[in-house]
């Protein structure tokens, strides 16, 4: 039973992770239409930005206080500054044309940061306390609870600016209907830059958090984005909600498999997010919380 | 296109294209078996080509190497060769190395890029023995890059010595050629471990966390190996895929059965996930790790993960302070600072590549015929004695039939406070006692 919690609970945090990821692949979906396969290392590299600032030994020892922030202030501009100068002189043609773009541009921001920053394995350390809360047999980590919470709170603000705010109205229309949007006055160039920003920040998010466990390196996003997909897949590609709703189930489904089918162990734990990404996509291809497109005839 | 059909192109080549790096890790051994071979230890007696001064002239000897000198493990193949360049860079400002001949050579080393891809290690041996013409290899990478690369060595006559591997497979007497290698065997290492827990907790439980592949398999087979006899039980044991991004779940597992040892053969990072892990749970096993992660590594633990786990040792730590007068140390350091690159890497990730060219070195100088098969032939009978890294007690000794050179071992305790390897004991000595082994797990 203890074993059963614990497991839950690890897949639930993992789960989160992925669904952060998803949630930044969700959000350029919805505002460019676009798979961005660069997602990950643009997390990794604003998370290099952050082991920057902060280490001591090779870095300029910031407290993690100023280093997350700047990180994350980083990966906005990061990922504004790619749309506008990388993503945007490609927008309106063909879609495989765009998917090769970012491949290009995951290839290029792995080499790069480790050409500026390191190709060796770095710790960044935790923002949370270490350890965490012994109940039984069940171990949760400070750092378990602190990914699940800043995770929601992140998601709960996405959801009142793309809601609740003027701004948010504009980024809704802008992926929505670019043409009538121009025509309403909306800049749609601007709101694709701010949605390519939002993304890019919430994946360092993501990747800031995850950093403590799977330590720094030019790599560290390869296996993340893989279940960011699937659980995007899940969710539905066009559901922020889903988004993370896909990556909580992914997780709980990994760690289960993982531990109560033998025939999977742990040999085969990556393969539950292929069986999951496929089983989803013949059933119901718009996800669990996707739309399916009405089209006109 | 529909946008229902878009998701499915994208999502269809996101599993294409992650599908691929997520086979990385399993690179062929296929082409290692039904090879030619001598069938004898005598390098000698096969049937070789008439090539065995390829390489040589009278003033120079070309030698090559295989290493990740771009992908994720640039760093330890870029260290490995800046190690090597600094210790031929000091033979060559003593004149070069002096062979049975009496000619003295300057060594040419050709490198080459294998990101750590098997075939790629195979494509760059093919092209250094039959394009670059070396004389002879060393420090070869990767088990399974050796074992691509062994059947054309066999065919060629080409010694590849002191590969950068563990495998135990390289003291295999039916190929020669591929070895001895720069390394302890891995299944070596883990039986020393196994002995060491029977000596110290002969009741002990052990749950075992491994990767799942030869290295991990190896290390199982060396460890049931050393607690014959005993009590000791393997209560449970979970493996891992090297492509994981973390191994929390089967710690969770593992924390589970409350065994009293954990054994965490683990290479690197993982090592590390899994030693955290372990650390945050509450779990609080006496951790053996597989000596598959450096000390400078291990610093980068989590505050108090790790504290007290026990790691066979074989070598002094070149970055440590307290050692660098050793005699060896100091000669390498000295050199390390003079060579391109040198200054700006860790010490400790240039000493394989600087101990396998002094190796080699040796061999070249300690032949009998100044020939490929007579620097085989004394790679077989060696004795080595000079300055070098291996702690005290820790012979560098081979055979015709101990094709193993590294064969002892001194446990360690980590002490995180004083950032150091403690030793335990004396050398656990091996020598002549670790006969080829298939592994069959």
């Amino acid at each position: 039973m203890e074993l059963l919690i614990q497991r839950l609970i690890d897949g639930t945090s993992n789960g989160f992770l992925y669904g952060a990821v998803a949630l930044a692949l969700v959000l350029i979906y919805r505002s460019t239409g676009l798979m961005n396969f660069a997602q990950g290392e643009m997390a990794m590299f604003s998370t290099f930005v952050v082991w920057k600032l902060a280490d001591e030994r090779l870095g300029f020892g910031l407290a993690l206080a100023i280093a997350i922030p700047a990180g994350i202030v980083f990966a906005f501009l990061l990922g504004a500054v790619l749309e506008r100068a990388v993503i945007r002189p490609f927008s309106g043609g063909n879609p495989l044309t765009l998917l090769i773009v970012t491949l290009g541009m995951f290839l290029a921001i792995n080499a790069l940061a480790g050409y500026i920053f390191t190709t060796d394995t770095e710790r960044l350390d935790s923002p949370f306390p270490s350890g965490g809360l012994s109940l039984g047999g069940v171990t949760i980590t400070y750092l378990e609870m602190g990914t699940v919470v800043v995770l929601l709170v992140v998601a709960l603000l996405i959801r009142q600016l793309f809601m609740g705010t003027k701004l948010g109205l504009g980024l809704r229309a802008a992926a929505m209907n670019p043409s009538s949007s121009r025509l309403a006055g909306i800049d749609v160039g601007r709101m694709m830059m701010i949605g390519w920003g939002l993304a890019s920040a919430i994946g360092a998010i993501a990747a800031i958090l995850v950093a403590p466990v799977v330590y720094v390196s030019t790599n560290m996003m390869a296996a993340l984005l893989l279940y960011g997909f699937a659980a995007a897949v899940v969710g539905g590609f066009d559901s922020p909600f889903g988004a993370l709703v896909g990556g909580v189930l992914v997780g709980l489904i990994q760690s289960l498999a993982s531990g109560y089918l033998p025939f999977i162990g742990t040999q085969l734990q990556l393969a539950t997010a292929f069986a999951v990404i496929l089983l989803v996509l013949l059933i119901r291809p718009q996800g669990l919380f996707g739309r399916l497109p009405v089209e006109r005839v | 296109m529909t946008s229902i059909s878009r998701m499915r192109l994208f999502a269809a080549a996101a599993l294409l294209s992650l599908g691929v790096t997520a086979c990385g890790g399993s690179a062929a051994l296929t082409g290692a078996s039904g090879a030619q071979s001598s069938g004898s230890g005598d390098p000698a007696l096969a049937e070789c080509p008439d090539n065995g001064t390829v390489g040589l002239t009278d003033t120079t000897i070309k030698l090559g190497v295989s290493q990740p000198l771009s992908g994720p493990l640039v760093a330890v193949g870029g260290g490995f060769v800046v190690g090597m360049n600094a210790y031929f860079n000091y033979v060559n400002g003593n004149g070069g190395v002096k062979g049975p001949d009496g000619k003295q050579r300057k060594i040419e080393l050709v490198a080459k890029d294998d990101q750590y891809v098997a075939t790629k290690t195979k494509a760059n041996v093919s092209a250094l023995i039959n394009e670059d013409k070396v004389f002879a290899l060393l420090g070869l990478f990767g088990t399974s890059g050796n074992l691509a690369a062994r059947p054309l060595l066999a065919q060629e006559c080409v010694p590849s010595l002191f590969a950068t591997s563990g495998a135990p497979e390289l003291g295999n007497p039916d190929y020669p050629w591929g070895g001895p290698a720069g390394s302890i065997s891995y299944l070596l290492e883990a039986r020393a471990s196994g002995e060491y827990l029977k000596s110290v907790n002969p009741n002990a439980k052990v749950a075992i966390l491994y990767q799942d592949d030869d290295l991990g398999r190896a290390y199982l087979q060396g460890f049931k190996k050393g607690i014959e006899g005993s009590n000791i039980s393997i209560v449970k044991t979970e493996s891992f895929e090297s492509t994981d991004p973390d191994v929390g779940n089967q710690i969770t597992s593992l924390a589970a059965t409350g065994a009293d040892t954990f054994y965490d053969i683990a290479i690197g990072l993982q090592a590390l996930q899994a030693l955290n892990h372990v650390h945050a749970s509450g779990w609080k096993p006496q951790i053996i790790q597989a000596a598959q992660v450096g000390l400078s590594l291990l610093k980068k633990l989590e505050p108090g993960a790790g504290d007290g786990l026990i790691m066979a040792g074989t070598s002094y730590d070149a970055d440590d302070p307290d050692n660098a007068d050793l005699p060896g140390i100091k000669l390498f350091l000295d050199w390390l600072k003079k060579t391109p690159g040198g200054e700006k890497i860790l010490p400790s990730t240039a000493t394989a590549g600087w101990t396998a060219a002094m190796f080699m070195t040796w061999a070249i100088e300690n032949a009998e015929t100044m020939d490929r098969a007579g620097v085989m032939r004394a790679a077989h009978n060696m004795d080595f004695t000079g300055p070098n890294f291996y702690l005290p007690g820790i012979k560098l000794v081979t055979g015709p039939d101990d094709h193993y050179l590294i064969e002892g071992v001194v446990q360690q305790k980590l002490d995180r406070k004083a950032g150091k390897l403690i030793p335990l004991g004396e050398v656990q000595d091996f020598n002549g006692a670790n006969p080829y082994e298939k592994i069959t797990g």
